[in-house]
């Protein structure tokens, strides 16, 4: 940041994007398409060793860690429909927290329990959470327009 | 029986598609005057992936200059066979007009990631270029841009309405 200077960590023809810092800094994940599909991968920024993490499916993107840094919650797709997925890292167990065809960009709350993405609802673009263990769901209901692209704020005091 | 019939009336549809926009290009003024209704004729080639599965026979129309939509499979980048003429027939016209330049417009569907989508659209503009340049068009006359899923033309949550977004559009800027 002091320098300014941009520094190129990923390499190739692939498609690499939507990059997410762990919470411990040391290492990076992003989506590539470099297996021919979007899967999720992580970087280690010390080592640059580089590690696919996601198996399961053909298409996962949008990946961020829960602030505990044992999972990452993503987009998948799941018999042609989009939905909100979080995966234990440790066992790499994935488990599909939404049930509808067209979500997308989940963030995850500072406590690490709910995960509010975008969703749709009669046609306008709404906010949805879903907790952690996919047993409690809401929508938020936006006044008018779109809403799309949620975050949480960091805790504040 | 059945299945060659409706064949046939695909088949007579597409023609006659095709000498529409071609009739459009004998004058080059009409051609000029036809362009603004052109992209709509082009994504109308769509409608035929209504009728026909949704991968490939949609050929666009060989018709330059003229702008037009080609069509990719979802998160696809490959330019399909069928579209291949006419885009050769842009790279003669832009080869043997010089001071002619085009945008490239890469669009996707709406499923998916929204930021993914931005680099796919990107690609999908890339790889019509590529074509063009391979005949010989000058990267200058072609400048690339990415849409993403941001900007469809079809509004329906369908195979049909996600067929005609998942495009790239030609633009004429200068012919």
């Amino acid at each position: 940041m002091a320098t300014k200077k941009l520094q190129q960590i990923t390499y190739g023809y692939s498609l690499d994007t939507e990059p997410g810092f762990a919470p411990d800094g040391k290492s990076i994940i992003f989506t590539s398409d470099r297996g021919g599909s979007p899967q999720i991968y992580q970087l280690d920024l010390q080592s640059e060793k580089l590690q696919r993490l996601t198996y399961q499916g053909d298409y996962n993107a949008r990946a961020s860690f829960t602030p505990d840094g044992n999972s990452i919650v993503m987009l998948t797709r799941d018999n042609g429909a989009f939905n909100i997925a979080m995966q234990d890292l440790a066992s790499n167990q994935i488990n599909i927290l939404t049930q509808s065809s067209i979500n997308k960009s989940p963030s995850v709350s500072p406590n690490g329990k709910m995960i509010v993405y975008a969703t749709s609802k009669d046609g306008q673009g709404v906010l949805a959470e879903v907790s952690v263990d996919g047993r409690i769901k809401l929508i938020l209901p936006a006044a008018e327009g779109d809403v799309q692209e949620p975050a949480w704020s960091p805790f504040l005091n | 029986m059945q299945k060659t019939y409706i064949l046939k009336i695909l088949l007579i549809g597409i023609s006659v598609l095709t000498f529409v926009a071609c009739s459009t290009t004998s004058s080059p003024r009409a051609a000029g005057a036809a362009a603004g209704q052109n992209s709509a004729t082009a994504s109308g080639m769509g409608q035929g992936a209504l009728f026909a599965d949704n991968s490939g026979t949609t050929a666009a129309a060989v018709c330059a200059p003229c702008n037009q939509s080609y069509h990719f499979d979802f998160d696809g980048d490959a330019v399909h066979q069928e579209d291949t003429n006419a885009i050769y027939a842009q790279a003669n016209y832009l080869v043997a007009h010089p001071n002619a330049k085009i945008r490239l417009e890469g669009n996707t569907d709406e499923r998916g990631s929204r930021e993914y989508n931005v680099a796919l659209g990107w690609r999908r503009a890339q790889a019509v270029a590529r074509i063009l340049e391979q005949q010989g068009v000058s990267p200058q006359q072609i400048v690339l841009i990415s849409y993403g899923e941001e900007k469809p033309v079809a509004f329906g949550h369908d195979e049909a309405s996600y067929w005609q977004n998942r495009r790239d559009d030609l633009v004429y800027k200068e012919r």
